[in-house]
């Protein structure tokens, strides 16, 4: 979700508000990356990640009138996203945790570090409770700051900073395990 | 910030596309929901509580229909009851006037009885 093209989501945005399809669905193509991809990191579920985004952009068309900006629509799908990630993994915790297969498929394109390495941080990220694993996310997919993950999550900026620093540190611990261990 | 897990948590964490028909999907999805939205008539399971009032026409003229009914029965049940009822003090008041009747009957023979020629007087 960047603001790069912010001048073409304005007009997108504005053209969707005044009831034009073929801008919202422009619109989502635009976003639908970044929303699935926040979903299926969070739930580890492909299924269940393609049903949260879709009810996300289902509920950003009711609510386009209620969207000032591109920037706003951008901090609107993440915040929206996050939060029924988390409400759903409440609901169903069995979304909590992920086989490694899973977790292995659910993977990026144009990798420059070690794949395994890879894999086995995706696996761990998906094993952090569900507020750690949304600030993770926020901070290394989607580039947030500590503010800005606050504001998204509602969430205090020392709260985000402390889950911050204990994923990472459990993430180098388990990694460091698993090498230590080979 | 762990700068030896920075790279490859981008890495590991970069974006992913949904399935092909996601887009489809999507539009599809906001379609049953405006209809759905705009068609009051429509039952809506997500409403259970209001879900009477979206009730279809002909269910509002059924509902009426026993109504009606119900009340026509009821006032010919009380119509029938007071015709009972007055019929029944008819007659009683009836008995209480042959019963009157006789006893006066009695008192004018008696009457005329003790001013006869037997009488002495």
């Amino acid at each position: 979700m960047s603001a790069k093209d912010g001048g073409h989501d304005e007009d997108l945005l504005s053209r969707a508000a005044a009831g034009e399809t073929v801008a919202f669905r422009d619109l989502v193509i635009l976003h639908q990356r970044s929303v699935y991809s926040l979903a299926v990191r969070m739930l580890s579920d492909r299924h269940q990640a393609e049903d949260l985004s879709q009810e996300v952009f289902v509920q950003l068309h009711r609510n386009l009138t209620a969207i000032e900006s591109s920037s706003h629509l951008t901090y609107w799908l993440r915040k929206v996203t996050m939060n029924r990630a988390i409400d759903r993994l409440r609901r169903e915790p069995r979304y909590e945790t992920t086989s490694l297969d899973d977790a292995s498929t659910i993977a990026a394109e144009g990798q420059e570090t070690d794949p395994l390495l890879q894999r086995r941080l995706r696996t761990l990220i998906a094993e952090l409770p569900p507020p750690a694993r949304a600030v993770v996310l926020l901070r290394y997919q989607e580039d947030l700051d500590p503010v800005e993950i606050g504001r998204t999550l509602k969430m205090p900026v020392n709260t985000v900073k402390s889950h911050l620093k204990r994923s990472l540190a459990v993430l180098r611990d388990q990694i460091w395990t698993r090498e230590y261990e080979r | 910030m762990s700068d030896e897990l920075d790279k490859p948590l981008r890495e590991a964490l970069r974006p992913v596309d949904p399935g092909s028909t996601f887009t489809d999907t999507v539009m599809t999805r906001i379609v049953t929901d405006k209809r759905s939205r705009l068609d009051p008539a429509r039952p809506d399971d997500s409403r259970p509580a209001g879900r009477w009032i979206h009730a279809t026409p002909w269910r509002w003229v059924s509902g009426a229909a026993v109504a009606i009914v119900l009340a026509a029965l009821l006032v010919h049940t009380q119509q029938v009851r007071h015709t009972r009822e007055g019929l029944a003090a008819r007659q009683a008041l009836m008995q209480a006037l042959q019963v009157t009747a006789r006893s006066l009957e009695v008192a004018k023979r008696a009457v005329s009885d003790s001013h006869g020629p037997d009488s002495g007087v």
